[in-house]
């Protein structure tokens, strides 16, 4: 008697296609405009984006930067407050633009609107719809980063060549944040943990030498900034904006690939589980 | 017999209460961290404003933006799923609650919330021995206006529109830019001239200038006559704009 | 004193005259009467957007009427709206429960509304888990009920103020046939009690159940009303054979069926042919050289009703 082996394992299609990834890209694509209200409600908001990065350094730069009359060391070089701050500011933008895209949208889409169960059930894997996800925050996120880019060079804050280094780094950051906060958004339990998440990113906020150097910190608090993923960031960002490009800028490049790899497979295994694959 | 607007404000602290754990915690640690890092962080850079140490002058700013921000977080998302998700204000709707009632119940709920957050930022300020009887007694009236004056059209806000996102166009051109240019963080005369006068629009700035007279001793009763009138204004004027977006959300 | 024409005047629950309510350039109910006796159970039937639920919400008290006259409980809602709703029990379609908090506590905010003291509301919610059979439950988080406990709940929510009249909007969509008779007993309950029910439906067999009179709704019309049986008998006869078809049937392919009934219905998948003597004329469609795929004969419902009025199945 002929029995077929079952368990011989069926050869898997490579875990990420390039073509699913695609067509999910393109589903969220046309569901964010599915509608005329939700187009004009998307371009209000497009607009309100000027106005955040021109607002921090507005109150930045004139407002303290004005009460401030030393310059701000930093490595070799003398700073204004300004261009001390903005830096920081850009990487702050792009952290909180990464961490509520993937968390806040990842979350609603997933546990209200059970998208993803939807999706998966089509032949997607969990992999093809965290990348996808992934790849559809870093470019709603990065849109606004190009334009906080802009303003700070029409600021005089930076020049051209170095802002375009420093934009390229900015999508670097997004996607360190947007593949940890994916992960971070399969372990919510309902609405009340994202207070957690609040508290969590304005002590990255407050702590990260954002608004002045962590040289101010005793030594055993600047060991514990160090870690600090937003303090990695800014350091990258600083650091290219005054043209600043030497071998320690591997320390921050390495820390946040390894955000990204870490926090890709993390979400993979977690939405694996949740949606029973 | 029981007060329509009591019984509303019974069910929001009832739900509240389940919450209190999680947002005490941040309640007392924020005030900490916010005094920290920008008093004594950028303080460090700063040597004196008005003939103040950066960090005594920032601290009254600071009470006063915790309550202004209190007030226009709490009537957000908390407004919006009840029309929306949680359906409470329906369930309100088919009792002999009225509209006034539910939105007074409402204000006072946010009020209490945002005198908890002054309490326990004043309680941080006492632990440091930096509490000084002007700052404690009129803290608590000062903030409560302001975020009631925030709370009020905010409130209206929430009511009146039904996706979320809208909270994303509210806080960057509103709730952002009169924190930051309140003079919480340096005077109003650093700007240049002619964004001075559009920062005395915002509530904030006159609660600021209110809690900096009290603390430092300057307030004189025609200053404080007018910043108090000025904020009761907008919780007058949000609370008629608020009566008009949940009727137009209820009665149809 | 009944009077020629029913109950006298101060037992009318409802008493409606040219309602009609608009939302812009749509009109959602147009100037219908409706009358509603007290201790009654009454039915609104009628497909999605008939204008049941805007009519529900004018009976109710919630929304004003655009025009036209309404006395609920003897009283103008125009002035007294509030005062009439503390008389009323309200369930929604959805159930608007607090499900972060216990199910008693779910009763008693509630119960507050209406200014009742503490110690009463306690009361009125000991007594109203168990109308709900929910006793076991009471300390449980809403949102760990089923979604027939979490129905019955929101039912005895509204039951809480003891109210005169009682609106319920689609009672049982969404649940089991099990949990749909276990809220059916609640209600006819309620009914032995006097209490007046006015009730949203969309499934026949509950209005059968149920209604002791029924209007049935279309475009914010009132295309018929009468008891449940007076509806069948006025407007289908007494059986219904259906003649199944794989392929759309056409006015021709009904052609040959004239004579056996004047009275039928084509329809997308059917021919809906109302008779007398069900069993006969089946024989005679089979005589007539008639190939269905199926044939099925049972007796006449108000979905045969609603369908010959507007010549639309409700499911539409």
């Amino acid at each position: 008697m002929v029995t077929t082996d079952v368990s011989t394992p069926v050869p898997t299609a490579p875990r990420v296609s390039a073509a699913r990834v695609g067509a999910v890209l393109e589903y969220f694509f046309t569901y964010s405009f599915r509608t005329r209200e939700a187009l004009t409600l998307l371009g209000v908001i497009w607009l309100t984006a000027v106005t955040e990065p021109v607002l921090y350094l507005l109150a930045m730069g004139l407002g303290v930067g004005s009460l401030i009359d030393s310059t701000i060391p930093v490595d070799s070089h003398q700073l204004s407050y300004i261009q001390f701050v903005a830096p920081a500011m850009l990487a702050v933008s792009c952290m909180s633009g990464a961490i509520s895209a993937s968390i806040f949208s990842f979350y609603t889409r997933h546990r209200h609107l059970g998208m993803f169960t939807m999706i998966s059930t089509a032949a997607v894997s969990p992999a093809e719809v965290v990348v996808a996800d992934w790849l559809w925050e870093i470019i709603r996120v990065t849109m606004l980063s190009a334009i906080f880019v802009a303003v700070m060079v029409v600021a005089g804050v930076v020049g051209v060549g170095n802002a375009l280094v420093a934009f390229v780094a900015t999508i670097l950051v997004i996607a360190a944040f947007a593949a940890v906060g994916i992960g971070l958004s399969t372990l919510l339990r309902g609405w009340q943990d994202f207070d957690i998440i609040t508290v969590a990113q304005t002590v990255l906020f407050l702590f990260s030498g954002t608004f002045f150097p962590i040289q101010q910190y005793p030594e055993w608090l600047q060991v514990i900034v160090q870690l600090s993923p937003l303090y990695q960031s800014i350091a990258l960002l600083r650091a290219l904006t005054i043209g600043d490009f030497g071998m320690a800028l591997v320390v921050p490049i390495g820390y946040l690939l390894l955000m990204v790899v870490a926090g890709l497979l993390f979400s993979v295994r977690r939405l694996g589980r949740d949606l029973g694959r | 017999m029981a007060n329509p607007t009591i019984t509303v404000l019974e069910r929001h602290m009832l739900l509240y209460q389940r919450l209190w754990r999680a947002s005490a915690f941040s309640l007392f640690i924020l005030p900490v961290l916010f005094l920290t890092s920008i008093g004594l962080g950028v303080g460090g850079y700063i040597h004196q404003v008005d003939g103040h140490d950066y960090l005594q002058w920032i601290t009254p700013g600071l009470i006063a933006s915790t309550a202004f921000q209190t007030g226009a977080n709490e009537s957000t998302y908390g407004v919006l799923s009840e029309f929306e998700w949680v359906g409470g204000i329906k369930a309100m709707r088919s009792t002999p609650v009225r509209i006034q009632d539910m939105i007074r119940g409402w204000l006072i709920y946010v009020l209490i919330a945002t005198e908890l957050a002054v309490a326990a930022f004043l309680i941080v300020i006492w632990l440091a021995g930096a509490l000084t009887p002007g700052l404690a007694i009129s803290a608590p009236f000062v903030c409560g206006a302001v975020s009631l004056a925030i709370a009020t059209p905010t409130t209206a806000f929430s009511a009146a529109i039904n996706d979320q996102d809208w909270f994303l166009v509210l806080a960057r051109f509103v709730i952002l830019p009169a924190t930051l240019f309140s003079g919480v963080l340096f005077p109003i005369s650093q700007l240049p001239a002619f964004i001075q006068p559009l920062s005395y629009l915002s509530p904030l700035t006159h609660a600021v200038e209110l809690m900096r007279d009290f603390a430092f001793g300057t307030a004189t009763p025609m200053t404080v006559a007018l910043h108090f009138a000025y904020l009761l204004a907008w919780i007058v004027a949000g609370w008629f704009l608020a009566n008009i977006t949940y009727r137009r959300r209820l009665t149809d | 004193m009944d009077t020629e024409f029913g109950p006298p005047l101060d037992d009318m629950a409802v008493l409606g005259r040219d309602l009609t309510k608009r939302f812009g350039e749509f009109t959602a109910v147009d100037a219908i009467n409706i009358d509603v006796y007290s201790g009654e159970c009454f039915g609104l039937l009628g497909p999605n957007g008939a204008g049941k639920s805007s009519t529900m919400r004018m009976l109710s008290c919630i929304s004003q009427p655009t025009s036209g006259a309404l006395t609920v409980l003897g009283t103008d809602p125009r002035r007294e709206a509030a005062r009439i709703r503390g008389r009323l029990g309200i369930v929604h379609q959805e159930n608007n429960l607090d499900l972060d908090i216990k199910v008693v506590e779910n009763l008693t905010t509630y119960a507050r509304y209406f200014g009742f003291s503490r110690s009463e509301c306690r009361r009125r919610a000991a007594e109203m888990l168990e109308f709900a059979q929910l006793e076991q439950k009471a300390v449980s988080k809403a949102g760990e009920l089923s979604g027939g406990m979490q129905r019955r709940l929101a039912i005895a929510r509204a039951l809480v103020n003891s109210p005169e009249m009682v609106f319920l909007d689609e009672p049982t969509t969404g649940l089991d046939p099990q949990m749909r008779h276990v809220v059916w007993q609640r209600l006819l309950e309620l009914k032995q009690r006097r209490t007046t029910l006015v009730v949203t439906t969309h499934y026949m067999e509950e209005a059968e159940q149920l209604c002791d009179r029924i209007v049935i709704m279309d475009h914010g019309h009132i295309v018929a009303e009468g008891t449940p049986q007076m509806l069948i008998k006025e407007n289908v006869s007494q059986e219904v054979v259906e003649l199944w078809f794989s392929e759309t049937p056409t006015e021709e392919t009904a052609a040959p069926l004239k004579g056996i009934s004047e009275q039928f219905d084509v329809l997308a998948d059917r021919i809906v042919l109302y008779v007398a003597n069900g069993e006969e004329a089946a024989k005679e469609v089979h005589r007539r050289g008639l190939t269905p795929e199926r044939l099925t004969i049972r007796r006449s419902t108000l979905e045969d009703v609603f369908l010959r009025l507007t010549g639309r199945t409700l499911a539409e």
